[in-house]
């Protein structure tokens, strides 16, 4: 009667069905649901076909529950530098590290997992010649997707946590090798770490790895506005004001010590 | 961005409250928002952040929030590790707000 769908969801609450072709998410009100065998435990995240769903309390909004779920997907892919048992690897060490939990043992290398220990658990004390360091060990694109699939495994995660949840079981990693697309014209370093080209902004810091840069914006603009609503100081998200908006973004920001 | 919404929209906003628990933000539910903000980056997240922000401003509100702390939390990272940092013209425009809430402290204020 429904159509499977993929879904990523996070829920504290049961309420009845509201809509059950609407492509909102929940975890405790889940039913007749297929390939969600052992992700049952309660404010998990969940990736898989859910045939019937029902939800209660607040729920993530259409496009940011499919941005969670196309990362979560991705993550254990092969990348453009990284293979998908790599991507899952730096997602576990850096998912330790973000918590103060033992960093597991990898294959990674010891320069992958001081960078992804580093930019999880303590991204501001990065300096340029630590970048520098860690570029001439591992190579200045892996680098960057490095980055970006830390940042996004720790966005996940805070997403999560902040609702009460656990963090998503890392999804396992998919055969295949890394495409090592070179974005042509590679980016120049100007003023950077890394080679992002002449615009200094941060839509463009991943600008490295193309695919990387563009699944990243996404998920970001998913969860906090759109680079065009960014232009709106009057903009509202819900019942949510940019002021309150950007009250939270300081918060984080000001927590993290990022002086950006 | 906080200040300049909040001057583009004439709405009060106290800054200080960014770095201050103790400072009203003047902005709804300001207090409880920001909170959620510094429980997005503690180790330990304090539960009942979202309640609180739910019971000012209901929760789907709540929820935006938790989406808009997690996006700061990708941000600031991609931001520190490619190095990214302020135009000369742009840290002039913030200078107020860099030593109101003595931002120079910080590693990367170089």
């Amino acid at each position: 009667m429904f159509e499977p769908w993929d879904v990523v969801g996070i829920a504290r609450y049961e309420r009845p069905v509201r809509d059950l072709n609407d492509r909102h998410c929940g975890t405790r009100a889940l039913s007749g649901t297929d390939s969600l065998t052992d992700l049952g435990a309660f404010g998990a995240f969940f990736v898989g076909k859910v045939t019937r769903m029902e939800i209660d309390g607040p729920t993530l909004r259409p496009e940011v529950a499919d941005e969670l779920a196309e990362t979560w997907r991705h993550l254990g892919a092969p990348g453009t530098w990284w293979e998908g048992r790599q991507r899952t690897a730096l997602a576990e060490v850096a998912r330790a590290a973000r918590h103060g939990a033992a960093i597991p043992a990898t294959d990674l290398g010891a320069a992958a997992t001081e960078a992804a220990v580093t930019v999880a658990a303590h991204p501001a004390r990065t300096t340029r010649p630590w970048v520098e360091e860690m570029v001439a060990s591992i190579g200045e694109e892996p680098y960057v997707e490095l980055v970006g699939v830390v940042s996004r495994v720790v966005v996940a995660d805070t997403v999560a946590r902040l609702l009460g949840a656990e963090p998503a079981p890392l999804p396992p990693p998919r055969p295949g090798e890394p495409s090592r697309v070179v974005p042509e014209p590679r980016p120049r370093r100007i003023r950077t770490w890394v080679a992002i080209g002449n615009v200094l902004s941060p839509p463009r810091t991943l600008a490295l790895v193309p695919d990387e840069k563009r699944r990243t914006n996404r998920l970001l603009q998913a969860l906090y506005m759109t680079w065009a609503d960014m232009e709106d100081p009057d903009f509202r998200r819900g019942d949510l004001h940019r002021t309150q908006i950007e009250l939270v973004a300081a918060a984080v920001s000001y927590a993290n010590e990022c002086f950006y | 961005m906080l200040r300049w919404s909040a001057e583009n929209t004439q709405r009060p906003v106290d800054l200080r409250a960014i770095a201050d628990p103790d400072v009203d933000p003047l902005v709804p539910g300001g207090r409880e928002l920001a909170e959620l903000g510094r429980q997005a980056v503690s180790r330990e997240v304090d539960r009942t952040a979202f309640d609180r922000v739910a019971a000012v401003l209901g929760s789907e509100a709540a929820v935006d929030a938790v989406c808009v702390a997690a996006a700061f939390e990708g941000f600031n990272r991609i931001v520190d590790a490619t190095g990214l940092s302020l135009t000369r013209a742009r840290r002039r425009e913030l200078v107020e707000v860099i030593d109101l809430l003595d931002l120079g402290r910080f590693p990367h204020a170089g």
